[in-house]
């Protein structure tokens, strides 16, 4: 033992002199002081910290620039995720919104008619060949599986659209009143003229139909209303139709023809409404005559 | 003697110096040139510890910092001889305990005397069991910075009165002794490096 410390005397100084700083500071703490080496040796250490702060900074902003491109990728992915699935149900709430719109303004003609019994369908193609961009015939995603059947009535919000002319299991095809081939009883209310609303290859190019066989007397005028008169086993009475645009004489049959421009708008049908059901009224008499629709 | 060899006015411009054998001037030249080299290291490698490293995620380990001057205490100890270890251990010891976040013992300096004896044991060390080489240093650095870690450990006690073990393993004591030998090298090489330039000049031998 005594060989050691005659040995290793330095480290025994060194030792005792550790030990006298450790007392001194023992010393210091007790008088109060015990935080006076600390901020001596921290005021010569801060310089050398502030340096390596700041580079550390800068190191540690790199890399934590690409530790976030990871992370900001990933985020991005869950958003965009996110925004997908947003994006269909902000879809899916503005066609419930169209439809709750639509169906809210039928709820009028509904309330108006309240024999009408309805069912509501949307247009799966339309065409209209030679027709100048106007539909002549529809196809809509009714059919037979749903109550259609031949001959019902077809309208939209607006007024008139034709008649289903062909039923499928899960389509019908509707024949607009612009096609020339279609034929409704018509009468204006405010002269109460009766006619037939027939399409015509002459005016189907301007989207619009004629009412014709008006009597030489009539009393039908530019911008009367024009709307289905019961007449008839398709459609019931009281059907807005349009308006008439221009009245004219047919010199040969000697009666008078109205040109009329539909209320509905024929370039861009996307749902409509069949009448499945209603009580067939004619003019002046509102006592049922019987169901029709078909 | 290189230093026999040497012919020349030197620094000091006095040419006695050369055909004389080692002066105490010339040897207190060179303590004092090594005290302050150390010191200004130890500062620089406690600057480094304490905010670029710590600042760094090294290796997902949490608040873990390699003790660079311990290393560098031993690193002197090792390449220099037992009393610069020594000598540069009790100022590593003042340097890490101005460091720590919060003083071991309530402000009393123990870690000068652990680092002390640790320089100076890697001094006697690594001449008489180990050999002078980087494996070697790296066995050293991993013992001494165990031996560093269980001081703290027990200071640590003192103070709070308990310290579970194991936490005290995993989140404190492992993390920094991996971080310590493997920047071991990192500090074990200029070291040498030093010492080496140190032994080529002439006027500090």
């Amino acid at each position: 033992m005594r060989r050691f410390f005659v040995r290793h005397k330095f480290l025994m100084k060194l030792c005792a002199v550790a030990l006298l700083l450790a007392i001194f500071c023992g010393v210091f703490l007790i008088m109060g002081w015990g935080s006076l080496l600390h901020r001596v040796g921290n005021t010569v250490i801060y310089p050398f910290q502030w340096v390596f702060s700041k580079v550390g900074d800068g190191i540690g902003g790199f890399v934590m620039h690409f530790e976030d491109v990871d992370r900001l990728q990933e985020k991005i992915d869950a958003l965009e995720l996110e925004n997908e699935s947003l994006r269909a149900e902000l879809s899916d709430a503005e066609i419930l919104y169209d439809e709750q719109a639509w169906l809210y303004r039928y709820l009028s003609m509904k309330e108006e008619h309240i024999d009408y019994q309805m069912c509501a369908a949307r247009v799966i193609s339309a065409s209209g060949e030679g027709s100048g961009g106007f539909e002549t015939l529809l196809t809509l995603n009714k059919g037979s599986a749903h109550g259609i059947q031949k001959g019902m009535p077809v309208v939209s919000t607006s007024g008139l659209v034709g008649m289903v002319v062909e039923v499928g299991i899960n389509q019908c095809y509707v024949q607009t009143i612009l096609k020339p081939t279609s034929s409704v009883g018509a009468l204006s209310p405010e002269s109460s003229d009766k006619g037939l609303l027939e399409g015509d290859f002459a005016y189907l190019y301007q989207g619009q139909a004629v009412l014709k066989y008006l009597p030489e007397d009539a009393e039908i005028k530019e911008g009367d209303t024009v709307m289905t008169s019961g007449n008839g086993s398709v459609y019931p009475y009281g059907i807005p139709i349009g308006k008439v645009a221009e009245v004219s004489v047919n010199p040969h049959s000697r009666t008078k023809e109205a040109i009329v421009t539909p209320f509905h708008d024929f370039s861009d049908t996307k749902e409509v409404m069949i009448l499945t059901s209603y009580i067939r009224y004619t003019e002046g008499d509102h006592t049922p005559e019987s169901e029709g629709g078909a | 003697m290189k230093i026999q060899r040497f012919r020349g006015v030197d620094s000091y411009g006095d040419r006695t110096l050369h055909t004389g054998g080692y002066s105490e001037k010339r040897q207190t030249y060179r303590a004092v040139k090594l005290l302050v080299l150390a010191l200004i290291t130890l500062c620089l490698l406690g600057g480094i510890q304490t905010t670029l490293l710590a600042k760094i995620p090294l290796f997902v380990l949490p608040s873990a910092s390699p003790a660079l001057c311990l290393l560098f205490v031993l690193a002197t100890g090792c390449v220099f001889g037992e009393k610069e270890g020594g000598i540069c251990g009790c100022f590593g010891g003042i340097v890490a305990e101005c460091l720590s976040m919060d003083a071991l013992l309530g402000g009393i300096m123990l870690l000068p005397l652990v680092y002390a004896v640790l320089g100076y044991a890697s001094g006697v060390l690594f001449q008489k069991i180990l050999a002078g080489n980087l494996p070697s240093f790296l066995v050293f650095a991993a013992v001494g910075s165990f031996f560093d870690g269980g001081f703290r450990y027990i200071l640590m006690i003192l103070r709070i009165g308990a310290l579970p073990p194991f936490s005290f393993l995993t989140h404190g004591l492992l993390p920094v002794w991996i971080l310590t030998v493997l920047f071991s090298p990192l500090i074990y090489l200029p070291v040498r490096a030093v010492k080496r330039k140190f032994d080529k000049d002439p006027l500090v031998t």
